[in-house]
């Protein structure tokens, strides 16, 4: 029997989702939602009518359910009161991180209400077995872009407070190698993350100590392990984790997984979604499409392969084929959209570039060879003006020789200088001939 | 069950693999010619320009010669003769450095600088490629046949800029070679008036030079055609100092401004696709 005291600890620790939630800032979201607009769609593609009432009289009580307005949380409240909890958080900092703008979306109040406490994932799950696969995908691409984007709040937060806390939460020997880790990461947000992904494989060593269910394990691990490979930059940090996690995990099987070449087998899906990767830099394909390929062929390769090369030695395989296949998958979906990004980039760069250069080329052909022209133009006269200066010089240089007329010969003279702007000083003889007889008089060459 | 269906997907993946290959080579092949296309096109007119500059400077080599000659032999003995006649104030002023980078440096050095743009190209593809392909992974994903066919393309791409960059870089060089064409037909055009002139001038410092000893500075004892031979002799003389000191294009000349202008643009240009393509 627990006392008094312990009764309150214990209901204060308690999940109370009227304690959490927080209704006006739901209800400020919706507004800004909407803002001026009577309707707006979800991510369900069902049109919203911002008023019930209006939801009513068009589509009568019963259907209206989907097209009335639900604020969602993203990550449910109770996900995130369960996680920060574990994280050492208060409910107040709970509460303000579960009621954050960007854990809030506007949607029917019919899937909100069906998803009751499930996440996104959950959702997507639901769907694509329905052959909703549109649905199923924005709700998978929604559910790992926000579950990353919680869990990285969540141990930002408790980072914040304090690193080594979140280290504790990852028993025995994982707490020792989260920090070794962590060397890797030079800031707060890189450590943060670090020990998702080092959890995440530690789901796969519960599994094979019997700790955890096989079901859970996979869901955990898909989930902790897809928030940290979205962020690209721990994703070689991701690979050598996972495979020193197998490593030292004590386990024979995940050792010899390890042993396998993990990063051999993302080559081999790498390959095998290729031809995705094509289409969707070609733009055939969009960038859903091509998640919900690489996710389906990847995923199905990974465990294949791990399982053909894991089944060589032991029996549970398929099953720890599966989850490491599922990490696999999450990794190369990391890297190969990583990799898509930037040479998608690239070359739309290239391009882009290559139709600057022609047009600047064009451009400069055309301005340099008009340049040319006028400078051959000018030249060309420049010459014909020489020649006939010249020309005209000795012509009358020659007569003036003949007529034995130093006049003649002078001008003959000043109409070869005259093309450079210059004369000869004596025209005339009696110029001449009166400086000449001046005994005072000097000359100047 | 597993190992026959990952055979089959690699035998899947192998079709695909075959294709992007054979695509990539063709891309390959095709950016080889166009490398060699242009390098080809931008070397032949790099070749001109030398060609046509080593010809210029013989020509304004012999010039110099020439003009050197005339002002130390025909100018000299002409003021020996004049100053047993009368007094003259003989100033020799600098004949200028007669080579093509003296006359036009910056347009000679474009002339390295465009060979060396055309050559970057080829390092801006390298380094492009790098950085597209080699981020991460290397040699893992880099593998991937459909990558290595998309590299293939962006390096077609970047072959096609160095074309067309390779284009401009002749262009200019055109350019270059009709400036420095100009400047050794120039040159070859004020050594012949030189010479014509300069053989009149010794015919008359040797006439003049005949009476002059004879009579002195007694101006009186000189009679009018006397006179008038001197005047003839210092017009010759004053005339073809004029053009000793001339330079073959006046710095703030239209054709040297426009020269000047030509090349600046082609620079201008060049610098800019450079920019573009780092």
């Amino acid at each position: 029997m627990m006392n008094f005291s312990e009764l309150n600890e214990d209901r204060k620790k308690r999940y109370d989702r009227n304690k959490l939630d927080d209704i006006i800032a739901r209800k400020h979201f919706k507004e800004d939602a909407f803002g001026k607009n009577k309707t707006q769609r979800d991510v369900s593609g069902n049109l919203l009518h911002k008023d019930d009432q209006a939801a009513i009289n068009k589509y009568g009580a019963a259907k209206a359910w989907g097209h009335r307005v639900d604020v969602d949380h993203k990550v449910p409240l109770k996900k995130v009161y369960e996680r920060g909890r574990k994280l050492g958080l208060s409910d107040e900092e709970i509460k303000k991180i579960a009621n954050d703008r960007s854990n809030f979306r506007i949607l029917n109040a019919k899937d909100n209400r069906s998803k009751g406490g499930n996440s996104d994932l959950d959702m997507a799950g639901r769907f694509l077995k329905d052959g909703e696969l549109k649905k199923g995908t924005k709700f998978a691409i929604d559910g790992i872009k926000s579950e990353a984007n919680m869990s990285g709040r969540l141990i930002g937060f408790a980072v914040e407070k304090k690193v080594e806390g979140v280290a504790g939460q990852i028993p025995g020997k994982m707490s020792t190698f989260s920090q070794d880790v962590k060397g890797y990461a030079s800031d707060t947000a890189k450590a943060a993350t670090i020990p998702i992904l080092v959890a995440g494989v530690h789901n796969i060593v519960s599994v094979a100590h019997g700790d955890k269910s096989i079901k859970e394990a996979v869901k955990d691990s898909v989930v902790e392990t897809g928030a940290v490979v979205l962020d690209s930059k721990l994703q070689q940090i991701g690979v050598d984790a996972t495979n020193q996690v197998l490593q030292k995990s004590g386990v024979k099987l995940l050792q010899q997984a390890a042993s396998a070449n993990v990063i051999g087998n993302v080559v081999i899906i790498g390959m095998r979604v290729n031809d995705s990767f094509v289409r969707f830099l070609d733009g055939k394909i969009d960038a859903e499409k091509f998640m919900f390929e690489v996710t389906a062929q990847g995923g199905t390769l990974a465990a294949e392969t791990m399982g053909a090369m894991l089944g060589q030695a032991l029996i549970p395989v398929p099953i720890a084929g599966a989850i490491i296949g599922s990490m696999v998958t999450s990794v190369v979906c990391g890297l190969v959209v990583d990799l898509m990004r930037t040479a998608r980039d690239s070359m739309e760069f290239v391009k882009e570039r290559r139709q600057f250069i022609e047009d600047i080329s064009a451009k400069a052909k055309a301005e340099i060879d008009k340049q040319r022209s006028e400078l051959e133009r000018l030249i060309k006269e420049n010459q014909e003006k020489w020649n006939q200066c010249v020309d005209a010089g000795y012509e009358l240089i020659f007569s003036g020789i003949q007529k034995n007329d130093v006049e003649i010969i002078a001008k003959g003279l000043d109409t070869i200088l005259s093309q450079f702007g210059k004369n000869v000083r004596y025209a005339k003889y009696e110029d001449f001939n009166r400086d000449f007889m001046d005994e005072d008089f000097v000359f100047t060459l | 069950m597993a190992l026959p269906l990952l055979g089959i997907a690699l035998g899947i993946s192998f079709g695909g693999v075959i294709r992007d290959m054979l695509a990539a080579d063709a891309n390959d092949a095709k950016s080889r010619q166009i490398y060699y296309d242009a390098f080809k096109d931008v070397e032949e007119a790099a070749r001109e320009v030398r060609t046509e500059s080593d010809k210029t400077a013989q020509k304004l080599l012999k010039l110099s010669k020439r003009k050197n000659g005339i002002m130390n032999s025909s100018l000299t003995k002409f003021v020996v003769t004049f100053r047993k006649v009368a007094k003259i104030n003989f100033t020799q002023n600098d004949l200028g450095d007669f080579n093509p980078q003296a006359i036009i440096p910056a347009e000679i050095n474009d002339l390295q600088k465009m060979v060396n743009i055309s050559g970057m190209g080829l390092n801006d593809k390298q380094l492009l490629s790098t950085f597209v392909f080699h981020g991460f992974l290397k040699g893992a994903l880099g593998g991937i046949s459909g990558i290595i066919r998309k590299e293939s393309e962006i390096n077609l791409h970047v072959a096609y800029m160095n074309s067309d960059m390779a284009d401009v870089a002749t262009s200019n060089n055109k350019t270059a070679k009709v400036a420095i064409a100009a400047i050794g037909d120039s040159a070859d055009r004020f050594s012949k008036l030189l010479a014509n002139l300069n053989a009149l001038f010794v015919r008359s410092i040797s006439h003049i030079d005949e009476f002059v000893d004879q009579k002195g500075m007694d101006r009186n004892k000189y009679s009018d055609e006397n006179k008038k031979d001197i005047m003839n002799c210092f017009n010759f003389a004053e005339t073809i100092k004029k053009l000793l000191e001339q330079p073959l294009f006046e710095t703030n000349g239209v054709v040297s401004q426009q020269a000047v202008k030509a090349m600046e643009t082609g620079e201008t240009y060049l610098l800019e696709l450079q920019r573009a393509v780092c």
